[in-house]
């Protein structure tokens, strides 16, 4: 089972968990993003995501297929939200299954880490006060940030492995 | 007159996100003599002020990520991809 979603309405984790049971499987690793009520010390009151959903649905079916041969997985879903989220919805959801913990860890960050790297997928937050934001997940240049510090947030994207 | 219709593409541009904003269009049908990608971008860019430099674009072409050197393709549906920010 391998599947890649791009939903409008509620993530339902329950039901993604459901299309990975197998009973070759001994390990499920599922990982949940959520939408925080702060970004970069601001308070955040919502975030739009907008998604190229052709090209997206292709790399994330790539990205799923590449983990799958890469750790061995028995299976792997993924399912991406867009449009306007409220703080606390599930903005991403990733399950992996393997054999062994291991595995199903390594391939679940893998998962999530791709998706946060190559999917053509953008972020608007949304504050008090100011207008919303594009954030772009990729370090900063400073000339670029200077230029349009008004129309866009650049910020660090997440952990670091 | 003659070469200029010769050299000239027909190349529909979708616009996403920041790029859209900026453009204040979701997409346009173009004719263009740009010799790829990027001096397209470029091109578009002087005409909408787009902040970001062509360095911090990707391009899909016909929904496949491509490289921005790429010759234009008669009849394509480009995107410009701002840097991403999913999950």
């Amino acid at each position: 089972m391998l599947r890649f979603l791009i939903v409008d309405s509620t993530i339902q984790p329950a039901e993604l968990s459901r299309l990975l049971v197998n009973n070759t499987a001994g390990a499920l690793v599922t990982f949940e993003g959520w939408v925080r009520n702060h970004s970069q010390g601001k308070p955040v009151l919502s975030l739009e995501y907008e998604v190229y959903e052709i090209l997206a649905q292709k790399e994330g079916e790539k990205i799923l297929r590449e983990a799958h041969a890469k750790f061995g997985l028995c299976g792997a879903v993924a399912c991406h939200r867009q449009g306007h989220l409220a703080i606390g919805d599930i903005a991403v959801w990733v399950g992996a299954t393997a054999e062994h913990r291991g595995a199903a860890f390594a391939g679940a960050r893998y998962i999530i880490d791709a998706i946060k790297e190559r999917l053509p997928i953008w972020k608007k937050e949304y504050y008090w006060g100011e207008p919303p934001r594009w954030v772009l997940c990729q370090k900063a240049k400073p000339l670029f940030q200077q230029f349009h510090k008004n129309a866009i947030a650049r910020q660090p994207c997440g952990d670091t492995p | 007159m003659v070469t200029q219709s010769v050299l000239s593409k027909t190349v529909t541009i979708q616009y996403v996100a920041v790029l859209r904003e900026q453009a204040q269009r979701s997409s346009e049908v173009l004719q263009t003599s740009a010799a790829n990608y990027l001096e397209l971008y470029q091109q578009l860019q002087a005409k909408y002020g787009f902040s970001l430099a062509a360095e911090d674009v990707k391009v899909a072409v016909n929904h496949e990520f491509c490289d921005l050197t790429r010759p234009i393709d008669e009849g394509a549906l480009a995107v410009f991809i701002p840097p991403v920010c999913g999950g």
